[in-house]
């Protein structure tokens, strides 16, 4: 480094100054992992009535297990 | 993980149906060996042993052809298999001429509604899950 660019850098921190709180506060990493976390599944209200409707269907109607066992 | 795409569709659909066959041939056991069942459902059973998961396989693979070009969900493409699946079983039982429980036929409109909410239901939660696991979606 000469003298040159001494003086740069000497005209550049004074221009820019100290920087304040330049340290983290916390530590970032675990809202990272958070964001790289698949999200969790939402069951919507429907699909859970959906689901109670078929299972109440299985149970009043046995006759239609059958079917239902032959098609899956 | 760019590769073998249509393989991993394939592998993520053909796991449901796949895993659930032992339960049904559980549900065989008892019903036909043990409760002595007097149709003879074993002639039947190529139909949800082969037939079926190799439907949801190729099934998904459409899956991952149709999404390219417009957006589906999930759960509405899997509940179209069984429109597809239940003439195809129907066709089968009249082939083999078994004598199927009259009960069984009289129930199969109502089962279908059924059919396909389960179908619904499984493509979202089940093999969507699979899809993503294996970054297909």
């Amino acid at each position: 480094m000469n003298e040159s660019d001494e003086r740069v850098e000497r005209l550049v921190r004074r221009a820019i100054g100290p920087l304040a709180g330049a340290e983290l506060k916390r530590d970032l990493w675990p809202r990272m992992q958070a964001r790289l976390d698949p999200p969790p599944v939402r069951v919507p209200w429907w699909d859970w009535a959906l689901a109670a409707a078929v299972v109440l269907c299985l149970v009043a109607f046995p006759a239609v297990i059958p079917a239902v066992l032959y098609q899956l | 993980m760019s590769k073998h795409v249509y393989l991993r569709a394939y592998m993520a659909g053909i796991t449901v149906p796949s895993a659930f066959m032992v339960l049904a041939l559980t549900m065989f056991c008892i019903v036909r060996l043990g409760l002595q069942f007097p149709v003879p459902i074993e002639r039947a059973l190529v139909f949800p042993m082969a037939l079926v998961p190799n439907l949801w396989g190729l099934w998904n693979m459409l899956y991952v052809v149709v999404r390219r070009h417009k957006q589906i969900p999930i759960g509405l493409f899997g509940a179209l298999v069984p429109l597809l699946i239940a003439p195809v079983g129907l066709a089968v039982l009249w082939t083999l001429s078994l004598d199927i429980p009259h009960f069984v036929f009289a129930a199969f409109p109502f089962a279908l509604a059924v059919i396909i909410a389960a179908y619904y239901l499984i493509w979202k939660y089940v093999v969507g899950f699979f899809n993503r696991l294996l970054e297909i979606a």
